[in-house]
């Protein structure tokens, strides 16, 4: 805004400038040429060719003619665009100011009182319903997706306007109500809420971001921006509200300060069943341990205690190491060849057969040759086993290295390479067979092109690798050392520093309880799940199981203490009661600290109900 | 193992015999080959079949849960097949097959096996007959054992 400002008043500076400069001319003509007639040193036929010559006048009149336009046409425009923005049935402004602290309701009850909705087709969405239930009681309303109960629960929770009738929670009115009173007092989790596309526990505090409580501080440029921002929004009628403020309510979440709010949300995740989920977006990220002091060390102490291992914790079977005299049958021979991550495209599993630096190492351990002839047999297997096959059966994306509109030309190649020998074929070829051996993982393939021989002389070309490593893809390469941290890697593979063994069934998940317990065991728990709420849950929750949503949604209802009232719709009590076998243990979970005795009844036949507490 | 061996145990199984060797091939390149330790449970009655196993080292037991405890219906040797009912029949698995011993087998995916056994008449013949002198070994084992049953 202010750039563009800056630059309508230069542009229109500089016009003025022009404009003037070309005003003032006819003007001294008229002025001095004038005097000069009248004084009689100028003949006026003369002074009158000159101002005629000069005819510049038509020029200011024709802008003026043109802004005057514009300004007509820009107000048209204007008139339809407020147009837009001025609705009948919009809320009153006051009811929609917010609040820093309102009262809230915490005695009484809820008292429905002739509450009806019609819809826009003039249908009748919820028939005239009266009712009272005190704030203490927790209500299942029982009833099909067409009976109106999610209609009721909405204008209950003050989300839809009723058409008639009243409703009121304890001393407020919230058909009357501001939304400030209405949003913290009470929550509704409904079929499908949002969930905005930033952290976990940016979504989780969402509902407890009411008012700026405490001010925000700014260096001194920014101070003077931020005045600015002030006078501008001041101006033109928006809200003053700093959102760099901190919004976040601590008394309303029960916590004093930042470690009790993480208490809290701890809590609240282990009620909602979702503190496992967050466990495991915890393990799968690849947090930067600069933001985490001590994560490195720890994470590093917890792998050398797994590898010692005790007999609960076993994890010899199921986990390959990586340690460096040895080839990875788990892994891919790009990955045994670089022996650790590579933050550039051109080390990558799939580009590694093209980069400069490897072939150079192949020619100078001798494997060269061998790994051509590897990739030629690759090539004729998979020529083999999926040349009779449709092009769009699905076994060719699963299993097999080479797409079905490849095949073709690795026939023409084995067929060159049959006739010519492996020596004389072209640079790209070869990159392209290299490519194919490259993506060979011993225990999975089990071509036995991988022998152990072969083996040893990898090993060798590791070595060489590393050594001979130019130093500009030093910096971009981070080795596998059994004492250091990967920060390219996930947290789980730090720890686990190693290969899922993936023949051994059940491994992954045996792994994952084995890390659970070692977590707890070295008190990495609440660091993990930290780490875990930082994650991202893309657009649409995408990053979530769709398990998962319902979960996030209550976590957040449910991680500010303040609202007296929530609203649960479907299927939510009945998939707990299958889920756990009983209702009871479900319901005073998330029940904690309140009066809620927690029961579902005729769960099957439920479609949603409302839960007070 | 490599791919050959594989291929060469698979062909010893009567279902397989009746194969294409491509075909083959191509079955046990996309299957996956599994260990199991002693003691574990390869599959339990009531899991959802998702796909057929062949026992290539090692011995395993086929139990089924009774009121009174696990029945034992059968032992498993190499060379042998199991959990193709719940493949063809699109049933839950209606037994548990457990690992007596350190078990490696080949674990062939519903999708692979259905579409070999669909263009293979032979095969798909071979396997009736494999169930149904099963069918008959289970209504043995259900006469001799009927006289102890409560009525």
């Amino acid at each position: 805004m202010r750039i563009r400002l800056e630059f309508y008043q230069r542009k229109f500076f500089i016009k003025f400038v022009n404009n003037f400069l070309s005003q003032v001319t006819p003007f001294l003509f008229y002025a001095v040429g004038g005097y000069l007639v009248i004084v009689g040193r100028l003949d006026l036929g003369a002074l009158v060719a000159v101002i005629a010559a000069y005819k510049d006048l038509p020029t200011p009149v024709k802008e003026l003619i043109d802004w005057d336009q514009e300004r007509l046409d820009v107000s048209i425009k204007y008139a339809q665009v407020i147009e837009q923005f001025t609705a009948d049935e919009l809320l009153a402004e006051e009811r929609q100011q917010p609040l820093p602290a309102p009262a809230l309701p915490v005695a009484g009850s809820v008292k429905v009182s002739n509450l009806t909705l019609t819809g826009d087709t003039g249908d009748e969405l919820v028939a005239p319903v009266s009712l009272e239930i005190p704030l203490t009681q927790h209500v299942a309303l029982l009833g099909d997706h067409r009976g109106g109960g999610s209609e009721l629960a909405q204008m209950i929770a003050a989300l839809v306007v009723p058409t008639h009738g009243t409703v009121s929670v304890g001393s407020i009115d919230v058909t009357g109500a501001p939304e400030a009173v209405n949003g913290r007092a009470l929550g509704y989790v409904g079929n499908a809420a949002y969930l905005f596309p930033t952290t976990v526990r940016e979504n989780l505090l969402y509902g407890l971001k009411h008012f700026p409580l405490r001010e925000a501080r700014y260096a001194a440029h920014r101070a003077a921006e931020r005045g600015r921002e002030l006078r501008e929004a001041e101006c033109s009628g928006n809200s003053v509200l700093d959102i760099n403020a901190d919004w976040i309510d601590y008394a309303a979440a029960g916590a004093d300060n930042e470690e009790g709010l993480d208490a809290r949300i701890g809590e609240v995740l282990r009620a909602t069943g979702l503190e496992e989920t967050i466990l495991e977006l915890g393990l799968r990220s690849a947090p930067d341990p600069a933001r985490y002091p001590g994560l490195a060390e720890r994470a590093i102490r917890a792998r050398a205690a797994l590898a010692e291992g005790s007999s609960e914790m076993d994890v010899r079977g199921l986990v390959e190491r990586f340690d460096p005299e040895r080839y990875l049958g788990n892994a891919t021979l790009a990955e045994n060849l670089l022996f650790g991550t590579s933050a550039v495209a051109s080390l990558d599993n799939d580009n590694m057969a093209s980069n400069a630096y490897v072939r150079r190492v192949l020619r100078e351990t001798g494997l060269e040759d061998d790994l051509l002839e590897a990739g030629r047999k690759v090539a004729a297997t998979m020529i083999e086993l999926f040349g009779g096959l449709p092009p769009e059966h699905e076994m060719f994306e699963r299993f097999s290295f080479i797409r079905p509109d490849e095949l073709g030309y690795f026939r023409e190649l084995l067929a060159t390479v049959s006739r010519r020998g492996l020596k004389w074929i072209a640079e790209a070829d070869g990159t392209r067979l290299l490519a194919l051996t490259f993506k060979l993982i011993p225990s999975r393939h089990r071509l036995g092109l991988i022998d152990e021989a072969m083996q040893a002389r990898l090993l060798e070309a590791r070595r060489h690798f590393a050594r001979h490593l130019p130093a500009e893809l030093r910096a971009t390469v981070q080795f596998f050392d059994p004492s250091g941290y990967n920060s390219a890697e996930s947290l789980q593979d730090n720890i686990l520093f190693g290969k899922v063994v993936t023949t051994q069934a059940g491994a992954a998940a045996r792994i994952s309880q084995l890390l659970r317990r070692l977590l707890d065991a070295q008190g990495l728990r609440e660091l993990v799940i930290r780490i875990g709420l930082e994650y991202g849950v893309g657009v649409g929750a995408a990053q979530l199981t769709i398990d998962d949503r319902p979960n996030g949604w209550r976590s957040r209802a449910r991680c500010s203490s303040g609202p007296p009232c929530w609203f649960w719709t479907k299927p939510w009590p009945c998939s707990m009661r299958r889920r756990r076998g009983a209702s009871s243990p479900a319901c005073s979970n998330i029940a904690k600290g309140s009066a809620l005795s927690g029961h579902c009844d005729n769960s099957n036949s439920a479609n949603f109900s409302i839960t007070w507490s | 193992m490599s791919l050959e061996k594989e291929v060469e145990l698979l062909r010893r199984s009567p279902i397989f015999t009746k194969i294409d060797l491509p075909m083959l091939k191509l079955l046990c390149f996309s299957s996956e080959r599994l260990s199991y330790e002693k003691g574990q449970v390869i599959f339990n009655t009531g899991d959802p079949g998702d796909a057929a196993y062949v026992l290539v080292e090692g011995h395993a037991e086929v139990t089924v849960p009774t009121p009174s405890g696990p029945l034992r219906v059968t032992v498993l040797g190499p060379n042998d097949i199991f959990g193709e009912i719940a493949v063809f029949a699109d049933v839950p698995r209606t037994a548990t097959v457990t690992a007596t011993s350190r078990v490696v087998a080949l674990r062939i995916a519903k999708d692979q096996l259905m579409g070999v056994v669909r263009q293979n008449p032979d095969a798909a013949l071979e396997l009736i007959g494999i169930l149904a002198a099963r069918l008959a070994r289970t209504t043995a084992q259900l006469r001799g054992i009927a006289p102890s049953l409560p009525t």
